[in-house]
């Protein structure tokens, strides 16, 4: 009960932050909108055919793009989102007087995770509305049971990979960069903005071995095709070995990194 | 001031040395290697029940990084050190529901958040109820003089800013405190007010039991019983003060016990 009402204690203050910028929510929208259009544009370019590498998916470019943005935002949430607030915290000193409460680390760093979690989902909302209101994407297909499962295994994946990268925020003071480098090359090879099957065959070999490839694949097969849970088989068990080895190796470096920050007194410099 | 009988906290043979990440990452080269930084040394001493220790040192001493030992915050390398019987190391989580720890620094807040949603929020990380939490900071309110709790921390003076940090220590009403230097970049009419709270809500009222990290000599002499002086991480004195007559003594003693110090 405890751990519940300081999940929900972050949740409002990290809601009462977001209000006091007033228009943060307005200039998210029109990014998100100014994305999206860039996309329809280059979309209509190409003459809105649906290219060989898309049969698959039976999506346009435009449709895929839109995805491949969407779960963008839950992976670059997770990840430099994650380390970003935790150094948030850090350089605030508001971290130190964190820890030195009775409530467990582990409470603090699941609050930030549902909140990013959060904000990412609205994120996709986003997307999905200006998408299928304003530019007339067919969401009407969408296998919910494989979507749900898909999007909860990147979620756990992604965010323990945000673990990952708050470990070495603590420890090295740098975190950003890698999440930056991260997110980029994620993005190349995990067939995000684009089909892997365009990229060539030594790559796709390498990008089965990146988790956002299954995620991604997943989520446009379940959203455009329908997919079922059993269809998706391949990419869902892929997902799940990939957060059963990530999760923990990641907490594990967090609390070493926490109990070396400890010993360095470094836990209040960013 | 009346104290209590007993050791609220003892200090035996702590020793923190430092070798910080990125100097070790830089030391790579043989002939770079730089050394590490001994910022408490074989430290004993102990602090009753309801007594105020006053920590004095010049910058770099040690102060703090005894207070955050005490505070959990950070880990000793060697030496026991515990807080009413409780290691704060192995007992960590129990001793922080004994410990308030109020620093100097300023950043600790929400700067865009009023002061009593950032108290509401450290509160909640205390375990505090929402309601339990409302009723105590209203409370604190009152006995500190928290007039302006619905402005935002960003706004507040300095003097307010250390006064709202003694409050976020005072929410779960520990019996041991830990101050950082409180009146640090205080104008002496903030300064005497927070004195004054230090005087009156938590040593007379609730007979807290204080450790005060503090350059200012003057400032040990009004609220503390006790002066322990830090020099290089090593404690070179540990005087009462009710045996010193005057503030020039006091200083006295603890040029002395620098000098001695440097001479080794």
């Amino acid at each position: 009960m405890t751990e519940l009402r300081a999940v929900l204690a972050y949740l409002r203050k990290e809601w009462r932050l977001e209000l006091t910028y007033r228009f943060s929510v307005l200039f998210s929208v029109l990014g998100l909108f100014t994305s999206i259009a860039t996309y329809f544009f280059i979309d209509r370019l190409f003459g809105r055919q649906i290219a060989p590498e898309l049969a698959p998916f039976g999506a346009t470019y435009f449709a895929y793009a839109l995805v491949g943005n969407a779960f963008m935002a839950y992976v670059g949430t997770a990840i430099g989102g994650l380390s970003g607030r935790i150094g948030a915290e850090q350089s605030r000193g508001t971290l130190e007087i964190l820890l030195g409460t009775p409530t467990r680390l582990g409470v603090l760093v699941l609050a930030i995770a549902v909140w990013t979690t959060l904000y990412a989902t609205a994120e996709v909302f986003v997307f999905f509305l200006v998408g299928g209101v304003g530019f007339g994407v067919d969401f009407g297909r969408v296998g919910w049971p494989a979507f749900v499962s898909a999007a909860a295994l990147a979620v756990l994946l992604f965010n323990g990979l945000g673990l990952l990268e708050a470990g070495c925020l603590v420890l090295f003071q740098r975190g950003a960069v890698a999440a930056w480098a991260l997110n980029g090359l994620a993005a190349l090879v995990g067939g995000v903005f684009f089909p892997v099957a365009v990229l060539p065959g030594w790559l796709q070999a390498l990008a089965e071995l990146n988790p956002i490839t299954h995620a991604v694949r997943a989520l446009q097969l379940a959203i455009f095709q329908g997919a079922s849970i059993g269809a998706l088989h391949r990419e869902l068990a892929a997902l799940a070995v990939f957060a059963a080895l990530l999760v923990p190796l990641s907490l594990g470096v967090w609390r070493w990194a926490l109990r070396r920050a400890r010993l360095e007194g470094s836990l209040g410099l960013h | 001031m009346q104290r209590g009988s007993g050791d609220a906290i003892v200090i035996r043979g702590l020793t923190k040395v430092f070798h910080p990440i990125e100097l070790r990452l830089r030391s790579l080269h043989p002939l770079r290697r730089p050394a590490p930084i001994t910022a408490l040394a074989d430290v004993t001493f102990n602090v009753a029940h309801g007594e105020v220790v006053g920590l004095l040192g010049t910058n770099g001493a040690g102060k703090t990084t005894l207070l955050k030992i005490l505070a959990t915050l950070v880990l000793p390398n060697a030496g026991d050190v515990s807080v009413h019987g409780l290691h704060v190391e192995h007992d960590a989580d129990r001793v922080r529901r004994l410990v308030g720890f109020v620093t100097g620094d300023e950043r600790s807040f929400y700067w865009r958040l009023t002061g009593r949603q950032n108290l509401e929020f450290f509160a909640a990380f205390q375990g505090l109820t929402d309601a339990a939490a409302g009723a105590r900071i209203d409370t604190l309110a009152a006995t500190l003089g928290l007039e302006a709790l619905d402005r935002r921390y960003g706004s507040y003076s300095t003097g307010m800013r250390h006064r709202l940090a003694i409050a976020r220590a005072l929410l779960t009403e520990p019996p041991v405190l830990l101050l950082d230097e409180p009146t640090r970049s205080l104008d002496p009419l903030a300064t005497a007010d927070v004195h004054r709270v230090i005087r009156t809500s938590l040593l007379a009222e609730r007979n807290c039991t204080i450790v005060l990290a503090t350059h200012d000599l003057a400032e040990a002499k009004t609220l503390c019983h006790r002066v322990a002086i830090l020099h290089r991480g090593q404690l070179v004195a540990d005087e009462r003060v009710e045996a010193l007559t005057a503030e020039a003594e006091l200083a006295v003693v603890f040029e002395d016990a620098v000098a001695r110090a440097a001479l080794g």
